[in-house]
């Protein structure tokens, strides 16, 4: 199946879930629609980052990434969207990211929150909710 | 949470009973009208507020204010207060975007006397002040004056950059800079994200807006702000950018990782928290005040922008004939004293609002009471109020700080694009500069409460009275 994602309304927030056959690939989908957030990006997919985080369980771990790959892009302008997971347990990532340069950053998101936030596998599935503030 | 649960207490007051749940420590007052109470009932927005009651520490009541809606952790428009030494301090009910807050600057300038240059104007404005996501801005700081920033606010900018006017700091909240400021509290990945943005507006509900004053309706307050009738105003809505949006994140996620060995248990993980005495709350509010100088100074050089823009067009325009009238902070924590009480006051998507009499108001509006300022959506009118004394004891001295989504971003761009509503807006005489049509129709004004009514309530409730209305004529977005 891969992974899919959905935005969901949530008055003031954007609500996203995500639904895959992995965890490894909820980690990989959420960095894929963070890097849509930033607009058009260049050709040149710029050189590969460590990324490594601890947290006490998977749903944490998640809000985690995904802050850190909020902060890393508006720093760095960069799109990261190509991830390689070097190791995923259910209190730890280790992985490689990779992006483009966004040619004009747009990315709204503040930050990923704990509120509302589930990870658990649904029918064979494993499925992520995380609301972000705008 | 039906309709049943809350009952009126007094006119435009509804309470929230603590028995309403086992884990309720004080009961909520919500300043509403009966429509206004029914929209925040549809959803959680008062169950929101009812987990805030839920905080170690939490005293008298928890306030929700007119524009009230539903966030995450605290609503927004939620104030709280809890007791010192030990009461918490939860950076949620501050918010990612610390310190975002308004400015209202006056101008010697008429609507008439603007004329049809009124175009040319806002596109100054735009042409001065960077807008949208991650945009950077033209001052660059290195890492020491970073820090004087963080821990000087909006004076290191006046007094050693020359950016403002020392009147400017008598106009805003704190003078500019909060007490306690930890530069060294700050993350090195929160100092990267906002070392390049100051004086940038960013993006979503941001804005700089030109408007001319259409209405009067205390004509003392009013002479005292130095406001008139068809005055050209302008106001800036931002705050600390990336740099606050870091630091609460940092902060929420080293208190959510601690709560289990502080023996705190919550109904919503944002509402992490720690003992203000405690290291990490006192590490929070130390980098927290960092954050709220940042956006003081970010709103300083804002303003700044506008005053070059405005002067550069308007020859005959003075620089200090662009007056500062006040400026307030809407995403905050505060240690004030009442009644011999320390209290830190939280305030999300709240503004203070001290009446008359009150000795941290200056000096010209000591009389009057504070300037208040509950900004309308894009096309509609924004208000001007001054602080009632009956604050005090109402709502901690607070008041709404708009007026409050009522739709979701999604569910506006499905009734208008942004396209179409530049061209309404353009219609009315509104010129918009927004890079882009998605970000204006998530803001566009049905999208919000209405805001005649929010100011309303919020006079009715005693919390501040009408001074002015402003109505826009043009509006620069992120």
């Amino acid at each position: 199946m891969g992974a899919a994602s959905r935005s969901e309304e949530h008055v003031g927030e954007w609500k996203l879930s995500i639904q895959a056959d992995t965890p490894e690939e909820i980690f990989q989908e959420a960095a894929r629609v963070m890097a849509q957030e930033c607009g058009p990006v260049g050709d040149q997919p710029g050189q590969w980052r460590d990324v490594s985080l601890e947290a006490r369980d998977r749903g944490t771990l998640l809000v985690d990434w995904i802050n850190e790959l909020v902060g890393l892009s508006e720093v760095d302008g960069v799109a990261y969207d190509e991830v390689a997971v070097d190791s995923l347990t259910d209190t730890s990532i280790s992985a490689r990211v990779r992006g483009r340069p966004a040619l004009e950053y747009q990315s709204a998101l503040k930050a990923a929150t704990y509120h509302g936030l589930t990870f658990e596998k649904q029918d064979g599935y494993w499925v992520a909710e995380v609301i972000l503030d705008i | 949470m039906n309709r049943q649960d809350v009952r009126l207490v007094s006119q435009y007051t509804y309470e929230l009973d603590k028995k309403h749940r086992d884990d309720m420590r004080i009961p909520c007052r919500v300043y509403a009208d009966e429509d206004l109470l029914e929209a925040m009932l549809r959803g959680e927005t008062i169950t929101q507020l009812a987990n805030v009651a839920t905080l170690p520490g939490v005293v008298d009541y928890v306030y929700g204010m007119p524009d009230m809606h539903e966030g995450y952790g605290f609503p927004v428009g939620g104030v709280a207060a809890t007791e010192m030494p030990d009461g918490v301090v939860s950076p949620g009910g501050v918010g990612f975007d610390i310190n975002c807050g308004v400015r209202l600057l006056s101008t010697p300038l008429t609507r008439k006397r603007v004329g049809k240059r009124a175009e040319a104007l806002v596109h100054e404005i735009s042409r001065s002040v960077p807008a949208g996501a991650g945009k950077s801005g033209a001052l660059r700081l290195d890492a020491s004056d970073l820090d004087k920033v963080l821990e000087q606010g909006s004076p290191f900018l006046v007094r050693s950059k020359g950016l403002g006017l020392e009147e400017d700091l008598a106009h805003t909240e704190s003078g500019g800079c909060l007490p306690g400021a930890d530069a060294s509290k700050v993350s090195e990945r929160a100092k990267d994200r906002g070392r390049g943005q100051l004086g940038t507006m960013g993006s979503g509900n941001h804005f700089v807006e030109v408007q001319h004053i259409d209405e009067i309706y205390d004509e003392e307050a009013a002479e005292a702000m130095g406001l008139e009738k068809d005055q050209v105003t302008v106001l800036i809505h931002s705050g600390s950018r990336g740099l606050g949006h870091q630091v609460c994140t940092d902060y929420v996620r080293i208190m959510d990782s601690r709560l289990a060995e502080k023996g705190i248990t919550l109904p919503d993980r944002q509402l992490s928290c720690a003992p203000a005495s405690s290291p990490e709350g006192q590490d929070y509010l130390a980098a927290m005040a960092c954050a709220a100088n940042y956006a003081w100074s970010n709103r300083q050089l804002i303003a700044h922008q506008v005053r070059e823009a405005i002067t550069g067009l308007f020859h005959h325009v003075d620089t200090e004939q662009v007056r500062v009238i006040y400026d307030v902070a809407h995403n905050i924590a505060k240690i004030e004293e009442y009644d011999g009480r320390s209290l830190c006051v939280h305030r999300k998507g709240a503004t203070r609002a001290f009446g008359a009499g009150h000795p941290e108001l200056p000096e010209a509006y000591r009389e009057i009471g504070q300037p208040v300022f509950i900004p309308g959506s894009m096309g509609t009118a924004s208000y001007v109020l001054a602080g009632l004394p009956t604050s005090r004891q109402r709502s901690w001295g607070s008041t709404c700080h708009g007026a409050g989504r009522s739709l979701s971003r999604t569910a506006a761009k499905k009734k208008i694009t942004g396209a179409e509503l530049r061209k309404q807006l353009e219609s009315r005489g509104i010129t918009v500069r927004c890079p882009s049509n998605q970000g204006l129709a998530e803001e566009a004004p049905f999208a919000y409460k209405d805001v005649e009514r929010v100011a309303e309530v919020v006079e009715k409730a005693g919390l501040a009275r009408r001074v002015a209305r402003l109505k826009p004529f043009g509006v620069v977005k992120g």
